[in-house]
């Protein structure tokens, strides 16, 4: 694992042990482009490559892998399956087993056909079929499109801030237990100044329930609470670093809105995750059933809804012995609620990798979902974005009069190879299906366009 | 190898041979390095040297993909060269070096570069090459990446701004108190066992200088009186690894968890408003040695620590002895790594605090930066790209000023769902208050030989003065190293020859104006570029024109003190990353921060669920992660 150290700290074991088992299939002619892309995953550790290769009369730009399977293999230290064949063989193949791969790459396509043909498969195919990154660069511009074909899960998606789950607002029983063996009113500033902000918060709320307000509690409303509770200690308490906390943090004691809006929605709708079977990537049907059993856990709860207990806590000013107290009833409840899980599963006759498990109960706050679109690999046909059209009239050859119009707008459009361009989209692309093959960070949804003259971009949703 | 170049068409026929004939200065060969050497050789750059001071180790290769499991150990750079022949049409030029090395690359060199690639895994040599650039007017692509994260920064000397322009974080900082007596935090335990009790152990000489401006953070003289007994007493620890006696191991276990705790326990002002620590017991130290090995994601029992303690510190002893009385600690080395962790996560469980797996330990004290090959293709991709603007070969996309370029950030992963996978800001002109770029005015003094051996240090301070109108009053500096040569009232070495004040070619004098009241010649930087070429009398100072610059006393005072302090933060910086080898990361690139708001805003802990509702500036600034993300015991 030394060689993967770098990039284990990105993703984790689990996460390379997907790209262990990975099989990457990716389409098109051989560009620079397609070769970029197949050297990054190989980099990454994957186990398999297929490349399904065009035939093309354009002259392809400069290739640094004169043969990609001699070159490839020193890229990784395990044996790498490879296999090549022709794309338009394959196409009339009816057979041909898409669904083995993790995922397929499609790179500067040039005919349409190909298009058309790959979505009827995918359509006959439904959920089976992999997870698509259709990708094309024309001189200093470029599109990638996502196209999946079931819900794909992200169970950590590495926010840029850690959200602790902390229940400020719900203590469980042996939490309140512990909030109440302090009592602030006949302690000393030095007793006081150890205690960790968690708890003062979760008396302000206790105090502000206590008398009556039912309604949404305002940040002011538990600053307001610190103030009365910490005086009681004396003037001097406003001064410790543990009642700074307690202020700057007060927002956190509020009501907060769920902001996984489309998780909340999906599960309203679903009922279950059907037969494995049905599934291409059964790590998506694991997520699933594992969010589902919480539904079934809050039904029980009369409704109120179940969320798994992450055990993490923040670090914060306070004694290493009350931390030490907290830090123990956060992970007692969290292994509680794992077990919750666990028996909620048994009931139902599901199993679920313990990894997937474990990981789903610390990370239970990350959890991102990415749907499949409402069109499919034409939907970037009915786009009313003047690059995108641009791009797929030159990827199409389709030489009409509205490129003459559209010149002025984009420099530097009608050129084959630009290496930088393509070297950039083989680094972004394999990002993408590392991202989707890891289930780590949200892949783009679903559209993605550069422009190489000022390096802007945009995301869109076809 | 022929092949039909596309770039004729990219860029025309005229500007291709332009291009041809442009030499290029690439300074790191790693992850961004290799990257950027194979698509500036598929641009066709007419000529690329290539300056590495790094050999390859196994785990550069999920990245660097120029390289093989059996290069490891071999020189990064003409191994990148060979590796590239078979698709190469320029000229390649592989230098084994440090490219802060004046010997090997004195500033002319660099002239011979119509541009400068950085690809580069530290802040010093960041910093370094900045300044030659500056000197030289050269532009300089930046750029670094850590993890998904990626910066790419062009700059235009005396158009937009340098690599100094925006405050780089500075390393991270811990009282020597809170490590050496009260940790709190793994961390602290981490740089107990690595920078302090590791090299006191098996890296240093037996005399370390513990007087001087500590930061103590404490004022409890008992305490201090304290740590520095226990230095005296580590000295002792040490002749135990030099006898090479396996069996006195468990003395030296008793001497750092049980008798230094015990000592810690009696000074009561300590523990006030903290746990107290729990000594190991004798029991404990002298349970059985049985030792099965360490799985690096798991943590493992006290016992088991204090076994593997034992056995690592048996091993290392041997080794001390056969590695010439010197260890110096590598995370890729599994022996130092392994004592690290196990002498780090003892010290924890005594302080109450968790114990970390051998994973989390190497990145901490190995200050591993995440890598990957996407980010670099990415970087690298966006870096050769803007070179052809920035030298102004792209006809349609002509640049009439540099602050009409943009830098480019690639978001944070996660951040995709939000629409931001790139952010392009455009790039600013220079920072008037920029210590390197704006502040001072810069030129190269050609010194023959001959003329350093003769030439007083007065001599010059009158060339100097006359050729630019400096008042009387001035003082001279010696840059590099931050040392006063003369002002008004230290004059002891004026009579001595530059030869004897230790100038030579590459030291760099700052020369300034002490005089004026509301105006003040701007203070000049000369580079002293030695060379036997030049004919004996020659001592040619710089055409330029120093202005005349606003002084208002107080500002100015402010700022100087503020850039002395910048310039010890850096001098900490470096000195610690060659003794303690902090900043070794392979990860070539690996550096950024990104650091939101004011240059002042104060820093957080990332452990504050606050920063999650900070909004993030539209302009993010990049700094230095290896920087940052050091750990520096003021010691």
């Amino acid at each position: 694992m030394e060689r993967y150290d770098r990039q284990l700290r990105l993703w984790g074991a689990l996460g390379q042990d997907n790209l262990d088992q990975a099989r990457v299939c990716v389409l098109g002619p051989a560009t620079p482009l397609l070769q970029e892309v197949s050297k990054n995953l190989v980099l990454a550790g994957i186990s398999s490559l297929t490349w399904l290769k065009e035939k093309s009369a354009v002259q392809s730009g400069p290739l640094f892998l004169a043969d990609l399977k001699r070159d490839l293999e020193p890229l990784t230290s395990k044996q790498l399956e490879y296999e090549e064949n022709g794309l338009e063989e394959i196409l009339m193949h009816s057979h041909y087993d898409w669904s083995h791969f993790s995922v397929i790459i499609l790179t500067c396509i040039g005919k349409q056909t190909t298009l058309v043909d790959l979505n009827e498969v995918r359509r006959r195919m439904e959920t089976k079929f992999p997870p698509v990154l259709n990708t094309s660069v024309s001189g200093f511009y470029g599109y990638m499109h996502l196209v999946l074909s079931e819900t794909h899960f992200v169970l950590q998606s590495h926010p840029d801030n850690k959200k602790y789950d902390l229940r400020l607002q719900q203590p469980w029983p042996e939490l309140v237990d512990y909030v109440d063996t302090f009592d602030i009113s006949k302690m000393d500033v030095v007793a006081f100044s150890g205690i960790p902000y968690i708890i003062l918060l979760i008396k302000c709320i206790a105090i502000l329930r206590k008398s009556g307000s039912e309604k949404k509690i305002t940040s002011g409303q538990v600053r307001e609470a610190l103030d009365q509770v910490c005086l009681s200690v004396g003037e001097n308490a406003l001064y410790e670093s543990n009642y700074v906390e307690a202020r700057r943090y007060a927002y956190l004691a509020c009501s907060q809105d769920g902001c996984r809006k489309e998780l909340d929605d999906l599960l309203r709708t679903v009922e279950t995750s059907g037969d494995a079977h049905d599934w291409h990537d059964f790590y998506n049907y694991e997520i699933l059933t594992l969010l589902l059993v919480l539904k079934v856990i809050s039904k029980g709860n009369k409704n109120s809804a179940f969320e798994p207990l992450t055990s993490a806590l923040p670090d914060m000013e306070s004694t290493t012995e009350n931390y030490i107290k907290l830090k123990t009833l956060y992970e007692a409840k969290a292994e509680l609620d794992k077990s919750c899980i666990q028996q909620s599963l048994i009931c139902g006759k599901k199993t679920v990798s313990k990894d997937v498990l474990n990981a789903f109960c610390s990370h239970f706050g990350e959890i991102r979902t990415v749907l499949p679109p409402k069109d499919d690999l034409l939907g970037i046909f009915n786009t009313s974005c003047s690059l995108l059209s641009a791009l797929l009239m030159i990827q199409f050859q389709e030489e009409s009069i509205a490129t003459v119009a559209l010149k002025n707008e984009f420099i530097g459009l009608h050129l084959d190879c630009n290496y930088p361009v393509m070297a950039f989209f083989g680094g972004a692309v394999a990002q993408e299906a590392i991202k989707l093959i890891t289930h780590h960070y949200v892949p783009i949804d679903d559209l993605f366009l550069y422009n190489g003259i000022d390096n802007s971009s945009a995301i869109y949703k076809i | 190898m022929a092949r039909e170049t596309n770039l004729i068409k990219i860029i025309g026929e005229d500007n291709f041979q332009k291009l041809r004939s442009s030499k290029c200065l690439l300074v790191g060969a790693g992850g961004i390095g290799s990257e950027l050497l194979k698509d500036l050789i598929l641009m066709e750059f007419g000529e690329i040297h290539i300056v590495d001071l790094d050999t390859i180790d196994l785990s550069n290769l999920n990245r660097q993909f120029l390289f093989r499991q059996k290069d490891i150990k071999q020189p990064k750079s003409t191994t990148a060269v060979k590796a590239v022949q078979h698709f190469n049409n320029s000229k390649l030029v592989p230098y084994q070096g440090n490219v802060m090395d004046t010997s090997t690359f004195p500033l002319h060199w660099f002239e011979q570069f119509d541009i400068i690639f950085n690809a580069l895994d530290n802040l010093a040599a960041r910093r370094y090459v900045n300044k030659m650039s500056q000197f030289l007017s050269l532009p300089l692509l930046e750029s670094g990446t850590a993890g998904f994260d990626g910066y790419m920064q062009p700059i235009i000397p005396g158009q937009t701004e340098c690599f100094e322009c925006t405050k780089k974080e500075t390393p991270k900082t811990f009282p020597v108190c809170t490590i050496r007596s009260t940790p709190s935090q793994p961390i602290h335990c981490i740089v107990w066992a690595k920078n302090f009790l590791f090299n006191q152990l098996f890296a240093s000489d037996a005399s370390t200088n513990e007087e001087g401006n500590n930061d103590w953070g404490t004022d409890d003289a008992e305490e201090i009186k304290r740590i520095k007994q226990e230095t005296n007493e580590l000295h002792e620890l040490q002749k135990i690894i030099i006898s090479k006696d396996e069996s006195r191991v468990p003395e030296i276990l008793h001497k750092l968890f049980i008798q230094d705790i015990n000592k810690l326990l009696a000074i009561e002002n300590l523990w006030k408003t903290r746990t107290k620590p729990t000594p190991l017991s004798d029991s404990q130290i002298r349970g059985p040695c049985k030792t099965n090995k360490f799985d690096s994601n798991s943590v493992g029992t006290i016992h088991e620590q204090i076994n593997h303690f034992v056995k690592i510190t048996q091993k290392l002893m041997n080794r001390y002895a056969m590695e010439q009385s010197h260890i110096e600690f590598d995370k890729d080395d599994a022996d130092t790594l392994e004592f690290v962790v196990t002498a780090a996560n003892i010290r924890s469980h005594i302080f109450n605090i968790p114990m970390k797996s051998v994973f989390d330990i190497k990145q901490i004290a190995g200050n591993i930066i995440p890598a990957i090959a996407t980010t670099n293709a990415i970087i690298a991709g966006l870096s050769s790209l803007i070179s052809l603007r920035v030298l102004n070969l792209l006809k349609y996309a002509p640049v009439s000023k540099f602050t009409d370029l943009n830098m480019t950030f690639t978001a944070k992963a996660s951040n995709l769902s939000q629409n931001r996978y790139l952010s392009n800001p455009k790039l600013a002109p220079p920072n008037c208050n920029c210590p390197v770029c704006s502040r001072v005015s810069r030129g190269v003094i050609k010194l023959s030989p001959d003329q350093l051996k003769k030439m007083k240090l007065s001599d010059l301070i009158g060339l100097i003065r006359d050729k630019y109108d400096y008042a009387e009053d001035i003082s001279l500096l010696d840059a590099s190293e931050q040392r006063l040569l003369a002002d008004y009232d230290f004059e002891d070495l004026n009579d001595r020859t530059l030869f004897e004040v230790n100038l030579g070619n590459g030291s760099i004098i700052l020369f300034s104006d002490e005089e004026g009241d509301t105006m003040v010649r701007k203070s000049i930087e000369l580079y002293l570029d030695v060379n036997d070429e030049f004919p004996d009398d020659t001592c040619k100072l710089p055409d330029i024109r120093v202005p005349l610059v606003k002084s208002s006393d107080t500002l100015s005072n402010g700022d100087e003190n503020e850039e002395k302090e910048e310039n010890n933060d850096v001098a900490t910086a470096t000195d610690n990353q060659e003794e303690d080898g902090i900043v070794i990361l392979d990860d070539d690139e690996g550096e950024i921060e990104m650091v939101t708001g004011p240059l002042n805003s104060s820093k957080k802990r990332s452990a504050d669920p606050e920063d999650l509702s900070e909004p993030s500036s539209k302009r993010k600034k990049l700094t230095n992660e290896s920087a940052s993300s050091d750990i520096i015991e003021l010691d």
